[in-house]
């Protein structure tokens, strides 16, 4: 193990934390300095990640995606760098509460797993998983934003019908605001998705000689996309917006979870090392 | 002159990318309906959760293995054909009618687009423009005004077209045009990969197998089963398999030469999983390994030595009864009932580790009374490199040597190019879709008192998006740096 290592992840998981605190007072306050200062904590989070990436990528020689551990730090990675993106692209501070939880919820897990570098199987050893892993990172923390979007759609939505709604809901961004930005974070996310299911096609016949094995993780995989296709399709095309597209948000998160997670933990299959 | 503020006559949201006026009401007609936007969301939820189903029932068991997992429930599963749900009627029905709607929207957009295209209405009066447009008065007299703003419209890497109607000059610019073309790109790009899986699939054109090759021999490659050659056969000169004490593969590799009917090498390469030896549509591949037998040098008590070959069978177990050594003379009849590929030994207990034929185990059996018709054979202990076994007969029994087979499993699929195509076109389709901004500006030229009225109008994409800011750009670029409140009106759009 590099010996930046622990460190950039411990500090990483604090300026996480740090940073899910500050956006918490500057909802409850208003306060901008707390919001700048979220920011800053967000943005150095992700950079102190950045790092831990890179250093287990030096001490393992390839990159940071053969088992659950690097996975899981990897998605929160990929999470909070989409985060930081769609602050970047609109002010919606408010997202960091829903966001930050599943980066902190992530990292915390993969803190109780096993941190050993150990070697690719030779399955694994192919420049396909690359491309595979990296599509996957961004289409699911994509994904995991616009979940977040989508909660705090659902929220306002709701404060909105109380008689006397609390005052820090005027720091929530306008339901119009959060259904654009919820749609265009999954409109960004989902040819990344379909890359997945591409790159991990090729990758299986060029190894096993078969495109496709209905193995439970590619089905589910398949399953996300045809998810969010079918979002994708209602919104253009049948004006499924608003509320419905919020909870679509929400519900396509779920089974990304379940694809990412639930299926590796509950299903065997061929991905099946990517459990532990 | 302040421009007149007119009810827009036209329709400036007249987007090639927004969705037909059809598609938001239902209709029963065949051709919408089986090429519409509903129809496919209904395909496309339908088919998740049928292969959602797959990945909860069991698949591919046999039926009574059904019946024990499933209980009660196992008739209604076997009745429905969801025990093997992938290659059923059901799923690959919904699959076929997806297809259908994928050509069926796809030929409807491109006669849609085509169409848009031929009617798409270059020129404009001033009058058409106003009341949706911002408007700037340009010094220049008309010919130089449209000089210059054609000049700007290029610079924003827009192309232009150009009418002239009366005393108007009208301009119509747009940048991004390959969006339009992105879901049908996507459409047909999933429809070739269809296609090439299907060609990939028809019994006839594709073939495969897979072959259990030892070091030094040659198979031949069949067609899938024994009598149809293809003219091709697979020498293994070299294979090395490699892994750890815990019984971790780390690489494994075969060195393969490619031999037509008369002999003559096509090809030699070393393959390993991910590296196959691709010829034309034949491709093959690094699939497996194992012990395909060992020997064991049986020296008795009279110095005379005795190789005992034993072969596994497919399973690369060992057939307790036909890898009986039998007893010369009245010396003991020895044989194996078990055999680990990589084991530890402690003492006289063996540790299983793996199936990598590394370090292998064999259980060796002795029966000292197998001359006088006796059956019972007593364990003698484990057989392992570099161990020897002292039997009751005197002889001694040591570990030979052992033949590692190469699994290499070949597949012929003339669809694949099909496929590799089909993600290509799919993935560039949604790049298209998704990752470019179908920018349109129109611009109307007048002639005014003060110089040239210019009108400047954004077009919107689909409904809701943002038109860009375009508009703001191209008048910015009109605008002497001196003047930036030349412009003169902002209008609602």
């Amino acid at each position: 193990m590099h010996p930046l290592e622990a460190p950039t992840f411990q500090f990483a998981f604090l300026a996480y934390f740090i940073s899910l605190a500050l956006f918490g007072a500057y909802m409850l306050s208003g306060a901008r300095l707390a919001e700048r200062w979220a920011l800053a904590a967000l943005v150095a989070g992700a950079a102190l990640q950045t790092l831990n990436l890179t250093a287990r990528t030096l001490a393992a020689g390839r990159a940071p995606f053969s088992n659950l551990y690097e996975s899981l730090a990897i998605f929160a990675w990929g999470t909070a760098v989409c985060l930081l993106a769609v602050q970047w692209s609109r002010r919606t501070p408010a997202a960091g509460l829903t966001v930050l939880p599943l980066v902190l919820a992530a990292l915390g897990y993969a803190s109780t797993l096993d941190a050993r570098i150990e070697p690719l199987m030779p399955a694994l050893r192919s420049p396909w998983m690359f491309y595979h892993v990296a599509a996957a990172i961004l289409a699911y923390g994509a994904f995991a934003v616009a979940g977040g979007l989508g909660v705090l759609y659902l929220l306002r939505h709701s404060l909105e019908r109380r008689p006397t709604p609390p005052p820090w809901m005027e720091r929530l961004p306008d339901l119009g605001v959060l259904d654009t930005l919820t749609y265009s974070t999954i409109a960004f996310a989902f040819p990344f998705m379909v890359l997945v299911l591409v790159t991990g096609a090729v990758w299986a016949q060029k190894a096993w000689g078969t495109y496709w094995q209905w193995d439970p993780k590619e089905t589910w995989a398949l399953i996300t996309t045809l998810f969010y296709a079918g979002y994708l399709h209602a919104r253009q095309f049948t004006r499924w917006r608003g509320l419905r597209s919020a909870w679509l948000a929400v519900i396509g998160f779920l089974v990304v979870v379940f694809t990412y997670l639930g299926v590796n933990l509950l299903l065997s299959g061929l991905h099946s090392y990517a459990s532990g | 002159m302040e421009p007149q503020v007119l009810p827009p006559r036209i329709d400036l949201v007249n987007s090639n990318s927004s969705p037909p006026p059809s598609d938001s009401r239902p209709s029963w007609d065949p051709w919408l309906v089986l090429g519409g936007a509903r129809f496919a969301v209904v395909l496309l939820v339908v088919w998740a959760l049928l292969a959602s189903l797959g990945t909860i029932l069991p698949q591919g068991r046999p039926p009574e293995e059904t019946h024990r997992l499933l209980g009660p429930w196992a008739h209604l599963v076997l009745f429905l054909g969801l025990d093997d749900l992938y290659t059923s009627p059901g799923f690959l029905g919904v699959l076929a009618f997806l297809c259908l709607n994928l050509a069926i929207s796809s030929v409807r957009r491109i006669r849609r687009v085509r169409r848009e295209d031929r009617t798409l209405k270059i020129a404009m009066s001033a009058r058409d423009l106003a009341g949706i447009s911002r408007t700037l008065t340009l010094p220049e007299d008309l010919s130089q005004a449209s000089e210059r703003v054609e000049a700007a419209l290029r610079s924003l890497g827009l192309r232009v077209r150009r009418a002239q109607t009366g005393t108007d000059i009208s301009y119509y610019a747009e940048r991004g045009r390959w969006r339009i073309w992105g879901s049908t790109w996507a459409h047909l790009g999933l429809l070739l990969v269809f296609l090439g899986a299907l060609v990939g699939h028809w019994h006839g054109w594709s073939f495969g197998g897979y072959l259990k090759i030892l070091e030094g021999t040659t198979q031949e490659v069949t067609r899938g089963v024994p009598g149809m050659p293809t003219g091709l056969s697979l020498k293994l000169h070299r294979f090395v398999v490699v892994g750890d004490e815990t019984g971790r593969p780390l690489d494994f590799s075969s060195d393969v030469e490619l031999l037509d009917a008369e002999g003559k090498t096509l090809q030699r390469q070393t393959i390993r999983v991910n590296e196959p030896l691709e010829h034309g549509a034949t491709t093959f591949y690094q699939a497996g390994y194992g012990l395909a037998g060992f020997r064991i040098q049986r020296t008795d008590a009279q110095g005379h030595v005795h190789l005992w070959k034993v072969e596994t069978d497919v399973q690369g177990r060992v057939d307790p009864w036909s890898s009986v050594l039998l007893p010369r003379g009245s010396g003991s009849a020895f044989g194996v009932q078990d055999l680990i590929p990589q084991a530890r030994l402690e003492g006289d207990q063996v540790h299983p580790i793996s199936n990598l034929p590394l370090a292998p185990a064999v259980a060796v059996f002795e029966n000292p009374r197998f001359h006088q018709g006796s059956q019972d054979f007593q364990p003698l202990g484990w057989l392992t490199p570099g161990r020897e076994l002292q039997a009751a007969d005197g002889s001694t029994l040591r570990f030979a040597g052992m033949s590692v087979y190469s699994g290499i499993q070949y597949r012929h699929d003339p669809g694949y190019p099909l496929v590799v195509a089909g993600f290509v076109v799919a993935t560039l389709g949604l790049g298209m879709a998704f990752y470019i901004a179908h920018r349109r500006v129109r611009v109307v030229l007048t002639p005014d008192r003060l110089g040239t009225l210019c009108l400047v109008s954004g077009v919107a994409g689909p409904p809701g998006r943002d038109p860009g800011d375009l508009p703001t750009r191209l008048i910015r670029r009109l605008t002497p740096a001196s003047d930036p409140d030349r412009e003169d009106t902002h209008a609602p759009a």
